[in-house]
């Protein structure tokens, strides 16, 4: 198998099947979701849709969030008068259900056994009539508000040209384990491969972690949503970028020395539950020694 | 002690590179990390993955590595051996502080507890038992893990052993720690003989205040 069929297996491999378990129970998780904030606020019900990694097209089954908004409309006081008290009544309406872990703005749900579902939801308000653009809460950091939007940034990623490497590059970070946010590591790839779009998969990724390692200085994109509003260079640190070039670096040595299996494995094929039981068996079976593990009651 | 696992990232990456890919070895002030994607292997496939930190204590490999789940996918809860912070209690540590000090390293310690608790916990996921077992939580694993180190079950047998292997030398004149009211050289002594070479002092002091420190946890919990 050439590289890139090669690189195309390894991107089939982590789509979520379509009629598979995981999405069916997300799925389900999701209308309950729904069906919780359409209750609480029936008089003046927010916009629920997909928003993130789902919407744009750019998921990998090995790390994903499904995020749902939960946006109001302009002049709707149903959950608050201010985006913070937006905030406040949305943890308080999930938090009969769930664990609510806020982010920056986004709030992770958890179930009372700590179970994570992969689902955040995404309080905001729209700027005006045409529920385009949306103000979002900042739960930390210096702003209060970030101005976004949806659409531009659903549409902006999908007319890219380049899903498929984010995809891919969205995994090499995942398995790495880089701290840079993902919507802003999804611009930069777009703007590292701006001059790279008609090229083929293997030189696209070759590209990008060269010029990673090559550029200095941080490259900051542009939040296509609201360029002037939104500095992203407070997401993409000197020490951000630091820790970019140097996992580029060994990833480009890992496959000059391994090939490209060094970086993204051999390819998963799909399994059922009744294979997957069988296989962790089996690698039971092989351990020759076994630990047990313990929990010290600190 | 002889320090065999180097300290520094850049060979510890090189060791790793083969085996484990996605593991990316780094100091972060100064702690030296290991973080990255887990594969859970069978034969040469991967079943599934977690992703991982893994911090190496200064003294490493006289202390135990300190892991973490950090993916977010194991349930922060007692009965899945896992703290509130991500931190994972792979085993009493000391258990594998009794390996013999040349075979402690960074990948037999990735291969051995760390491998076998994300293995064991694919199998808690899907509500299936642990398949080689789980110790009991606090002082009573704690009391398990060092019974089946040293053979012994009573506790203060136990912990008599214990506090003789605390010695750099043994003397065989000395009351035999099974408590038989017999010296060292007429009862246990190729037992004793044995266990030195497994447990050395600085372990069994470690395991005497694991001991300690579990007991008045469990008893500060009681009250």
């Amino acid at each position: 198998m050439d590289t890139n069929s090669y690189l195309k297996s390894v991107l089939s491999s982590q789509a979520l099947e379509t009629d598979g378990e995981e999405l069916k129970n997300l799925c389900a998780e999701r209308d309950r979701v729904k069906s919780i904030l359409f209750a609480a606020f029936s008089d003046d019900p927010p916009s629920i849709r997909y928003a993130g990694s789902y919407a744009k097209g750019t998921l990998v089954k090995e790390s994903y969030d499904l995020d749902l908004t939960s946006y109001f409309r302009r002049d709707s006081t149903i959950a608050g008068e201010t985006l913070a008290e937006i905030w406040q009544s949305v943890i308080k309406v999930l938090s009969s259900d769930y664990v609510v872990q806020p982010k920056t703005s986004a709030l992770r749900l958890v179930s009372n056994s700590q179970v994570y579902f992969h689902i955040d939801v995404v309080p905001g308000r729209f700027v005006d009539d045409s529920k385009s653009n949306v103000y979002l809460h900042q739960n930390n950091g210096t702003k209060q508000r970030l101005k976004t939007n949806l659409d531009v940034h659903v549409d902006f990623i999908k007319e890219s040209d380049v899903v498929p490497s984010i995809r891919l590059l969205k995994l090499w970070k995942c398995r790495r384990v880089i701290s840079v946010k993902q919507f802003v590591f999804e611009l930069l790839v777009i703007d590292l491969l701006r001059s790279n779009e008609s090229a083929s998969l293997e030189e696209q990724l070759v590209a990008f972690w060269e010029t990673v390692v090559d550029t200095p200085d941080p490259i900051v994109p542009e939040d296509p949503a609201n360029p002037q509003g939104n500095d992203l260079s407070s997401l993409l640190t000197d020490v951000t970028w630091s820790e970019l070039q140097t996992v580029s670096q060994t990833t480009l040595r890992q496959i000059e020395n391994s090939g490209w299996e060094a970086v993204f494995g051999p390819v998963e094929a799909s399994r059922t539950e009744v294979m997957h039981r069988e296989r962790l068996h089996q690698a039971a079976a092989v351990i020759t020694n076994p630990t047990r593990p313990w929990f010290s009651l600190e | 002690m002889r320090k065999i696992t180097p300290l520094d990232p850049h060979e510890l990456q090189r060791q790793l590179e083969g085996k484990y890919p996605d593991l990316r070895a780094f100091c972060e002030g100064v702690r030296l990390l290991v973080r990255g994607s887990f594969p859970i292997l069978s034969e040469y496939s991967v079943i599934d993955r977690f992703q991982i930190e893994v911090e190496i204590h200064p003294d490493f490999p006289e202390e135990t590595p300190q892991v973490w789940e950090i993916g977010q996918r194991i349930p922060r809860i007692v009965d899945r051996h896992t703290y509130t912070n991500g931190g994972s209690c792979l085993l009493v540590p000391e258990e594998w502080l009794a390996q013999p000090i040349e075979e402690r390293t960074l990948l037999a310690f990735l291969e051995g507890p760390v491998h076998n608790y994300f293995l064991y916990q694919c199998f808690a996921e899907l509500g299936m038992d642990w398949p080689h077992g789980e110790r009991q939580h606090g002082f009573e694993g704690v009391l398990e893990a060092f019974s089946g180190l040293l053979g012994v079950k009573d506790p203060v047998q136990l912990l008599n052993f214990l506090k003789l292997l605390t010695y750099e030398q043994i003397k065989g004149h000395w009351s035999c720690p099974c408590g038989s009211g017999k010296i060292i050289r007429r009862c246990h002594i190729g037992r004793i003989r044995e266990l030195q070479t497994r447990i050395a002092p600085s372990v069994a002091r470690k395991s005497i205040e694991r001991i300690a420190k579990e007991y008045h946890r469990a008893r500060g919990r009681a009250d």
